[in-house]
């Protein structure tokens, strides 16, 4: 993939434009992400507001009825539900991972099995989130894999 | 809780069957009808304890070598339970029980090797697919 970045005065604003073979997988995931980057949500933390993007989220938790945002280092607290949350960001970045659990899919390092069948997710900042048997196949062909798998 | 009371249902419903199967066995062989009530009694109480051994086996605050122990011991009073409903019919000799225990803790055994075996290949094949995905982003 070759990036070109063309800086002139005549560009109001930022334009991108995919020039390709086909429009297949690759392009409409580069597209989506593009568009995500436009997304941005609101999410509070000691009474104050703060805007966040989803390349900085790692994961959203509902506990006790109430959703807190996880970034590499902080967590915050966001009104949305995370039905919500699913609906706003679509499906490309982030995924549910357990019945209160939606992950970023690109923050994940690793995994890992329990021997009690347990299947944990290993963050990028070190974090370990547990992935709900519920959702394994899915998140199988989130990472590219065949939907029978 | 919602999931307790599912789980419960269809273990009771595999147990009540068994323990019918059970009941017509012994009174071919024997002639001995056993009491309704003290069936469908023993099919739930080993119902509930298998169903709470399988809460404990689940539960994300203990260490996963812990979860494998409590929820076998979870398990021992639902052994003397079955002995106390099909008595010296199906428990003999004295150490009958001790080699229905045994017989336990192989299929427990078997069930964890089979549980982290399937989770195993999940991990293998998640971790294959997620080096796959950064290869070709990478590219």
């Amino acid at each position: 993939m070759k990036i070109k970045v063309n800086e002139s005065k005549q560009f109001e604003e930022i334009e991108v434009e995919i020039n390709c073979l086909i429009k297949d997988k690759k392009v409409v995931e580069i597209i989506n992400t593009l568009q995500l980057l436009d997304k941005s949500i609101v999410v509070k933390k000691d009474n104050e507001n703060y805007i966040l993007t989803p390349k900085e989220i790692y994961y959203f938790d509902c506990v006790d009825e109430k959703i807190f945002c996880y970034t590499k280092s902080y967590t915050y607290e966001t009104s949305y539900r995370l039905y919500e949350i699913e609906n706003f960001f679509g499906d490309d970045i982030f995924m549910r991972i357990s019945k209160n659990m939606i992950l970023n899919i690109y923050k994940i390092k690793g995994f890992k099995s329990q021997i009690n069948g347990r299947l944990e997710a290993l963050l990028l900042n070190g974090e370990r989130v547990e992935v709900s048997r519920k959702y394994v196949k899915e998140l199988k062909y989130r990472l590219g894999g065949n939907k029978n798998e | 809780m919602n999931s307790y009371f599912k789980r419960l249902t269809y273990i009771y419903l595999v147990l009540s069957i068994l323990f019918i199967i059970i009941s017509f066995v012994i009174f071919k062989r024997t002639s001995t009808q056993l009491s309704y009530l003290r069936l469908s009694i023993g099919a739930l109480l080993i119902s509930a304890i298998l169903d709470f051994s399988v809460v404990i086996f689940k539960t994300k605050k203990l260490p996963p070598i812990i979860n494998i122990l409590l929820g076998f011991i979870s398990l021992i009073p639902a052994i003397y339970v079955f002995k106390e409903v099909f008595g010296t019919l199906m428990f003999k000799v004295s150490i009958a029980i001790y080699i229905f225990a045994f017989v336990c803790a192989v299929i427990y055994s078997i069930a964890v090797i089979i549980i982290s075996y399937r989770v195993r290949k999940d991990e293998q094949f998640l971790n294959k697919l997620l080096k796959e995905k950064k290869n070709t982003e990478n590219e």
